[in-house]
């Protein structure tokens, strides 16, 4: 199965390319399996590992299931288990006595004690959780360390704080006044719980861990406070148990979010998301799933394929739809498709375009409450089909055209990581005839440029890759930089792939035009002032230098012919291979993989958009005159 | 179609007939004639007819930027209301009421701009102007009017020398004017308190489109940080987005923007609109015949002037910034 068709389905032809599928044979596995894709990765696999076998009351069968991955995963977590004993030692917890694998779950966080307020916090929800969690831990029989942590951990961090008064440790007196406390006061405590918890272990459950674990998990899991926001709330009664089960798997995610080593600043931000079938709730349309996989994999990444993938999930999803007695389509396919939207947001932090277009199909459907089954459903799959063709392929093609008339012979074109509409662009002047060059500017870890530098050189345009790093170099002989966008945001800030900010502004510096391709269906309401009040963290380890990491990454490898393009990249991973593996175990390194970054609309000379070349300040403008047209 | 009827002839016998035309506005007005003369019968031809006429007329001269805005404005005109067409001959006559009534009103803009800008010009200031503009004058002369106390700078501006002719303006109405040079713009940026300079075209992003020399003295205003008004009807107001000096439609060799000093050249320009032969300086009438036309020709007749440098924009439409001329334009326009 190649997932490239299976989501080109619907999907316009320039979006097909969109569909991220960087080599035949490293994608074939992937869709339905995370782990098999990601068995270097070791946080992938483990996540559904955890998921699986956190379940509260662990069928025979989940159980099992998991196993085997587990085995498989074990072995390539092993270098990781040194880092539990490093943690052990910084906070000075293991009895001299312990076996390494006893490493406790907090130590697994990864907090410094310096992070006072932070690491408090957690380790008092973990404590709640009681013994369990160190019982579970010493289990040699489990997947590895980390994996069984997070497993038991879940569920009280899914509880969070606000639930840890109800669970009854003897810690929760000191929880609330936490804050206020001075950092000895603090570190007093942390010293007493360490205490306590040494004495734990030393006491008892120690043999079947996960057993031990599991018996004290149970009793918890009951009191999830939080079920897994909409996603599980949306459950009927009946499968009250299930949504138990959804939130015990984001309380992993979120437990994660320790794992990788959250950094202060960008705590607010949502931690990296991992592909998990069994986050699922089991009444999901397969192809919303399927969806919902790939952008999790970044299969599909780019703000017009996920859009477009989005949208063609749900117009299969709607087709499918089966009307529950007493209702009727328009009124109750809202309620079905809510679960759908959480399932695609607990995969990837929604995109803007989607966002936009979730919208315009909520809106359309608030509509058209009266219309009967049948009329409603065809409406629905017209308005979606509509949405597409015009807002993202027709649009696409204006703003291919209105770009030509801004390229002319001789012209040196740098672009940054690749756009999909920006290739068109580029692919259409040279069709046309035009004679310029490009100079593709791509950086790690994604290297999305190598997917334009593809298309672009197999259509015969003068290429150049380079790195960000050379961008003051290059930018010598540049005289227009035409860039993608994630999204536009009011106050005219382009939203875009990282990186995105330094190449206008170095454009900026030496006065040459920044040209940006946005279609108007991502322009957004929000208006944000820096990259830190809302981004995406990506998956950490992608950043580690180390080749069989980058192996795992399908987006960033496959093609043979790129990798003479990557030489450089390729020779320097396997001669500082491993700089970073061990990145966990380094008390103060912490790794930091931000997707976007925002560029303050004075970067901007003009954006290109189906409605003209506007200035970017106009963003509120077109928002205000145009789309409540395009919506009539 | 309208074959006897040249809409090209049409538009420079305009120009020529009333100095105080601007360039749109007698595009506007050939365009009516068109109609008027049109013995087309069907929408189709009707469209066609004017479409050509307007390509046509952007061609007939050099630098067809404000002319262009012009056309485009009307062609926008019809085509908005050719959807609620039911009958063809009435909606012909609205259309030539309608344009004719735009003429009109063109000539109000001008005041309604004075008036929006004269609270600008304070008692005692001095201020910079660029070469000749219509507008700009009249903005100076109302506010002489309302006892507004100010001396004026005006650059020469060599190639057309309107400065020359601004001045003269200026000094009948009383306001001490003094011609400098082209060149001696930073020399007198720190005595200026303000640049006032009109406009050829308003592009989509705020920015200007005007007779060359008016976006370095925008540069100096901004490096003196004295504030730099662009004073245009919002006629002018058309739909390019220029990345650059050489993003505009008058850059390459074969567009208006190249001037050879020929006899007919004050036909082509907006600015020229005015100047009729005997208006030319001695000077210019022996560069016209010593210089060498190849060497004049390279020189470009406009330069764009980003929105960045620009503080406010006196339109009819109010005082302006430039992102709200990308406002009005896509209002306009979608």
């Amino acid at each position: 199965m190649d997932p490239k068709k299976k989501t080109v389905g619907f999907v316009p032809d320039h979006d097909a390319d969109t569909t991220t599928s960087p080599g035949g044979s490293n994608n074939t596995s992937t869709v339905n399996s995370p782990v098999s894709a990601f068995s270097n990765t070791p946080d992938l696999s483990s996540t559904t590992n955890n998921s699986t076998t956190s379940t509260p009351n662990p069928a025979g069968s989940a159980a099992a299931s998991s196993q085997p991955r587990s085995i498989n995963t074990s072995g390539a977590r092993s270098s990781y288990e040194p880092m539990k004993s490093s943690y052990e030692e910084q906070w000075g917890l293991t009895p001299p006595s312990r076996s390494q694998k006893t490493a406790s779950p907090r130590d697994g966080s990864g907090f410094p004690a310096k992070d006072q307020g932070g690491s408090n916090k957690k380790e008092n929800k973990i404590k709640a959780s009681g013994l369990g969690i160190q019982a579970n831990a010493g289990s040699p029989s489990t997947d590895g360390p980390q994996t069984s942590n997070s497993t038991s951990s879940a569920p009280p961090s899914a509880g969070g704080a606000p639930s840890s008064g109800g669970k009854g440790g003897s810690q929760k007196p000191t929880a609330p006044s936490q804050k206020s406390m001075t950092k000895a006061e603090r570190r007093e405590l942390q010293e007493k719980q360490k205490a306590e918890k040494a004495a734990r272990v030393s006491a008892g459950l120690p043999a079947s861990g996960k057993k031990a674990a599991q018996v004290l998990n149970q009793p918890n899991s009951g009191f999830s406070p939080n079920p897994s926001k909409s996603l599980a709330t949306s459950f009927p009664g009946a499968e009250a148990e299930k949504a138990i089960a959804a939130a015990e798997s984001t309380g992993q995610a979120r437990r994660r979010e320790k794992l990788t080593k959250e950094i202060g600043l960008f705590a607010h931000l949502d931690p990296p998301k991992f592909a998990n079938t069994a986050l699922a709730p089991k009444d999901l349309h397969p192809a919303v799933v399927h969806a919902g996989l790939q952008m999790a994999q970044f299969k599909i990444c780019g703000a017009n394929a996920r859009c477009v993938a989005t949208l063609n999930a749900f117009r299969k999803a709607i087709q499918d739809y089966q009307t529950p007695p007493n209702t009727t389509l328009s009124r109750h396919i809202q309620t079905y498709l809510n679960p759908h939207i959480s399932y695609l947001v607990t995969c990837r932090p929604m995109a803007v375009s989607m966002g936009n277009a979730i919208r315009y199909l909520k809106y359309e459907i608030g509509k058209n409450l009266e219309l009967p089954d049948e009329d409603a459903r065809a409406l629905f799959v017209e308005k979606i089909d509509n949405f597409i063709r015009d807002r993202i392929t027709m649009a696409d093609q204006v703003i291919t055209s209105l770009g030509l008339q801004k390229i002319q012979d001789g012209d040196v074109i740098l672009t940054y990581a690749r756009s999909s509409v920006v290739q068109g662009l580029l692919l259409a002047a040279h069709a046309k005839g035009i004679k310029f060059k490009v100079i593709v500017v791509d950086s790690r870890p994604r290297f999305e440029g190598k997917q334009l530098l593809r298309a672009l050189a197999s259509a015969g345009v003068p290429c150049t890759y380079v790195l960000l790093t050379a961008i003051g170099h290059v930018m010598r002989e540049v005289n227009k930089v035409i860039l993608g966008a994630h999204s536009l945001l009011s106050n005219g800030a382009l939203y875009s792939r990282a990186g995105t900010a330094v190449v206008a502004m170095s454009a900026h510096e030496r006065k040459i035009p920044v040209i940006v391709c946005c279609e108007t269906y991502k322009f957004s309401e929000r208006v944000q002032l820096d990259s830190f009040v809302q981004n995406e963290i990506g998956n950490p380890d992608e950043l580690v230098n180390d080749q069989s990491n980058n192996f795992g990454h399908s987006s960033t490898r496959g093609h043979p012919s790129v990798r003479g393009a990557n030489g450089g990249d390729a020779a320097s991973a396997a001669a500082g291979a491993g700089v970073l593996t061990g990145w966990r175990e380094s008390r103060d390194l912490k790794l930091l993989n931000l997707l976007y970054d925002l560029t303050p609309s004075e970067f901007v000379t003009v954006v290109i958009t189906e409605v003209g070349l506007i200035p970017c300040t106009s963003v509120p403008v077109i928002l205000r005159e145009f789309l409540p047209m395009m919506q009539q | 179609m309208s074959k006897d009827f040249d809409v090209v002839a049409n538009y420079k016998s305009l120009l020529l007939n009333s100095p105080e035309l601007s360039m749109p506005v007698a595009a506007i007005q050939s365009l009516v004639e068109l109609i008027k003369h049109s013995n087309a019968t069907t929408m189709s031809e009707f469209m066609l007819s004017i479409n050509v006429a307007s390509q046509l007329l952007k061609s007939s001269v050099r630098n067809s930027i404000s002319l262009s805005a012009g056309c485009d404005l009307f062609l926008r005109f019809v085509t908005r209301n050719s959807q609620d067409v039911a009958e063809f001959e009435t909606w012909k006559a609205t259309l030539i009421v309608r344009g004719q009534s735009f003429v009109e009103k063109a000539d109000a803009c001008r005041y309604k701009i004075a008036e929006l800008g004269v609270p600008f010009i304070k008692d005692g200031s001095t201020i910079l102007i660029h070469a000749h503009s219509r507008v700009v004058s009249l903005l100076l002369q109302k506010a002489a009017e309302n006892h507004k106390r100010f001396k004026v700078f005006v650059t020469e501006s060599s190639q057309t020398h309107g400065g020359i002719r601004s001045a003269k303006m200026l000094r009948a109405a009383g306001i001490p004017t003094t011609i400098i040079l082209d060149a001696a713009v930073g020399y007198v940026i720190d005595k200026v308190d303000m640049v006032l300079v009109g406009a050829e075209g308003v592009v989509e992003n705020g920015g200007l489109i005007n007779q060359i020399g008016s976006y370095q003295m925008a540069i100096v205003a901004k490096a003196a940080n004295k504030p730099f008004y662009a004073v245009a009807e919002s006629y002018k107001f058309v739909r390019l987005f220029p990345l650059n000096q050489y993003d505009l439609p008058t850059y390459n060799a074969d567009t208006l923007s190249f001037q050879e000093l020929n006899v007919d050249y004050d036909s082509k320009s907006d600015d020229a609109g005015f100047v009729t032969p005997s208006a030319l300086s001695q000077t210019a009438l022996h560069m016209k015949t010593s210089e060498d036309q190849g060497s004049q020709g390279s020189n470009p007749l406009v330069d764009y002037t980003p929105p960045n440098y620009i503080t406010l924009l006196f339109t009819d439409l109010g005082v302006l910034t430039p992102s709200g001329v990308s406002d009005e334009l896509i209002k306009l326009y979608l």
